[in-house]
């Protein structure tokens, strides 16, 4: 086999064992790797009904085919866990040299599965495991902590840890790698945090063989070259940041827990702004040509860390925060605490417009960046009201009641991204029916609003669709893996990746074939979470987006009913094949390869 | 509204690395009422050749990275277009993830 190594590692932290299981060349082709092969072991290794912070939710993370190559943007590494957000599937990725690191322990992807008795480190070298005390390791933050495994272990291991916030079992918490980097959203840290898992340290020695390197290599260079192009210049230049000037233009962006789509205060944290007076360096993942990275210091040099744009808005326009060296800061810190910044900026921008109702009793205010900075804390440290913050949006709404809930920006307990779902209308349709809740990356349905293939402000039936076409593309990409910032660099984006899998595999993979995996993947997320109990009521939004109209800027006086929404996700379930309860029939599962019986998933 | 020979004066509002790129957030411009992408982004240049190989190419063509829109809602292609005085156009990058 070429690409992959067929192997698995699974990991028991209760029984501190180990063991390499076979991956069948079956389920690798129908899943290609990264989010398709966790997806399917999460599937297969997760209990129905499973509590997610219990020892039997398998906390999964998978590699490519693609990682170890010399392809741009391919250095990355999918993770998957039942979310303890959503109670439901949740899938996060992340990028840089733990995907290689990964990969040379000789394995396609590593289940941990239980909890240990004792806060662990987990040290896997090539097959051999330990599992190390890590009790000294507690209450360090992320960066802290990578550098004290890499003390311990050595400083060729790459580090997967929690800090604090995993440790506290804050529901939004993520997993940090090579120095910050997060597999944010769903909360898998908090998943990592409930087995006592404080880090993993991985080195190993085994490479994949590939079936035409010569060939392979031509392609990587093209690919090289057209990274450095047109289809990239925002992220290599002004990086993500860049949207939030434009967003507020053309009324998209998310400000005052989504009350308005526009900010007042836009210019001091725009992109152009952190740009001229705050950019330090740009910085990439391993093996990237674009490096869309842009470090951002604060004025007096103390903070520095990366900045994109899902933190700033979250952290900036969503809470009312005009102040840059806020939005850096609190950035940051939620990167050091092991946080996912838009799930604790939209669940402080809830909480703000809460204690501005008077139901809860709480200082906080829109625009207060000192509270904001306060809040992260006690959130991270599940102190005072950080307590009822750290178990997100959702359940602090039903908490506290009141009606709270009709501005709690979720779906499905996941808290909003950074697109304003009135104004973007194919994006609110995948919004509404992605099968990890509000997330933004895994359909990209809002290239289709910013062009002229629809009429962003207007719903039609064909939006369901370009929703599914968007979702399939992405699960493609991030089972290969691609980063999504490459997607415009290709003229033919299935033909060359097949073309690239085929190089690498030698497994004679066609166009079609990959969009099918693509489809089956969706497919497949789907009957995880109808297992879990899903319903049509579940692919909803915020009571806010059905009720109420914007009110400022260029889209003022735009809405989306719940009557253009069910138009919207009739269309989608009619384009995916489903029923109209949005069920997938068995004839569906047949057309996709898909068997399952007693709970066990095989692609036929 | 402009008949076919006529011109307009439109603005046109820069984000990102075309505002960097020139120093200031817009500027105006005289163009015939009957636009196109191609049309727009030569005279642009033309005024701000600052915007050359970041924003247009060297036959002034607008680069795939960016996107010309009339309010936000149209987005400029090879297609002519109606322009009327006063139209404000945006010129931002045309990758919108984050
Ligand atoms: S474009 Fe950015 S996120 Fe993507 S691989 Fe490169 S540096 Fe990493």
């Amino acid at each position: 086999m070429h690409g992959y190594h067929g192997k698995l590692l699974l990991v028991d932290l209760t029984s501190r064992s180990a063991e390499s299981k076979i991956l069948d060349e079956d389920v690798l082709l129908n899943f290609i790797g990264g989010t398709g092969l966790a997806t399917y072991l999460l599937y297969n290794y997760c209990p129905v009904g499973v509590d997610p912070l219990s020892p039997g939710n398998p906390l999964i993370f998978a590699t490519s085919p693609l990682v170890g190559s010399r392809l741009t943007t391919s250095s990355k590494f999918a993770v998957a866990a039942k979310s303890p957000l959503t109670g439901l599937i949740g899938d996060s990725l992340s990028s840089s040299f733990l995907a290689t690191e990964l990969k040379n322990t000789g394995h396609d992807a590593l289940i941990i599965v239980g909890a240990s008795d004792f806060p662990t480190l987990l040290s896997i070298t090539d097959d051999q495991v330990e599992f190390i005390d890590a009790t000294d390791l507690l209450g360090l933050n992320t960066f802290e902590t990578e550098q004290a495994v890499k003390d311990r272990l050595g400083r060729r291991y790459r580090v997967a840890c929690i800090g604090p916030a995993g440790e506290n079992l804050v529901k939004f918490a993520s997993i940090s790698n090579d120095g910050g980097r997060q597999a944010g959203r769903t909360g898998p840290g908090a998943v990592m945090g409930s087995k006592n898992l404080k880090a993993i340290g991985l080195r190993g020695h085994s490479s994949c063989s590939v079936f035409a390197p010569d060939a392979l290599n031509v392609v990587a260079e093209d690919l090289s070259r057209r990274s450095l192009g047109p289809a990239t210049e925002k992220y290599r230049t002004i990086g993500t940041v860049e949207n939030l000037s434009v967003f507020d233009r053309l009324g998209t962006l998310p400000t005052l827990n989504f009350q308005q789509s526009t900010f007042d205060a836009v210019e001091a944290i725009s992109g152009e702004t952190f740009s001229r007076s705050h950019h330090v360096k740009n910085a990439h993942c391993a093996n990237c040509t674009i490096g869309c990275e842009h470090v951002m210091s604060t004025t007096d040099g103390t903070v520095k860390g990366r900045m994109e744009y899902e933190s700033a808005f979250a952290l900036g326009s969503l809470v009312g925060v005009m102040d840059p060296n806020s939005v850096i800061k609190a950035s940051v810190f939620c990167d050091e605490m092991g946080m996912d910044t838009i799930s604790a900026g939209g669940t402080i921008a809830w909480a703000m417009e809460t204690a501005g109702a008077g139901l809860i009793d709480s200082d906080l205010r829109f625009g207060d960046s000192d509270m904001v900075l306060d809040t992260l804390e006690k959130i991270s440290n599940r102190e005072g009201i950080g307590d009822l913050l750290a178990d997100g949006t959702r359940i602090a709404s039903e908490t506290v009641g009141g009606g709270s809930g009709d501005w709690a920006m979720h779906v499905k307990g996941l808290e909003m991204p950074g697109y304003e779902p009135r104004s973007l209308k194919t994006m609110a349709l995948a919004l509404s029916v992605s099968t990890r809740g509000a997330c933004h990356n895994r359909s990209s349905a809002y290239e289709a609003d910013f062009s002229n293939r629809v009429d962003r402000l207007s719903v039609d039936d064909g939006r369901g669709r370009i929703a599914m076409e968007g979702e399939d593309r992405s699960a493609v990409m991030d089972s290969l893996i691609w980063c999504k910032f490459l997607r415009k660099a290709f003229t033919d984006f299935y033909a060359e990746s097949a073309e690239i899998y085929t190089n690498i595999t030698g497994m004679n993979v066609t166009p079609e074939m990959l969009q099918e995996a693509g489809e089956r993947i969706n497919n497949v997320k789907k009957l995880f979470n109808i297992r879990e109990g899903w319903t049509r009521a579940d692919d909803t939004l915020p009571r806010r987006v059905l009720t109420e109209a914007l009110p400022t800027g260029i889209v003022k006086g735009i809405g989306l009913g719940q009557d253009e929404l069910d138009v919207m996700i009739t269309s989608y379930y009619e384009a995916r094949g489903w029923d109209e309860d949005g069920m997938i029939p068995p004839e569906k599962l047949h057309e996709l390869g898909i068997r399952i019986s007693e709970n066990v998933l095989a692609a036929m | 509204m402009g008949s076919p020979h006529e011109n307009v004066n439109v603005t046109v509002e820069f984000f990102g690395s075309a505002r960097l790129a020139v120093g200031q957030p817009e500027a105006r411009l005289e163009v015939p009422s009957k636009s196109n992408v191609g049309i727009i982004s030569r005279i642009l240049v033309g005024e701000l050749p600052g915007l050359r190989g970041i924003v247009v190419d060297d036959t002034g063509a607008l680069l795939s990275s960016h996107t010309l829109s009339i309010g936000g809602t149209i987005f400029l292609d090879d297609s002519l277009i109606e322009l009327n005085d006063g139209d404000r156009m945006l010129l931002f990058s045309s990758q919108m993830g984050g």
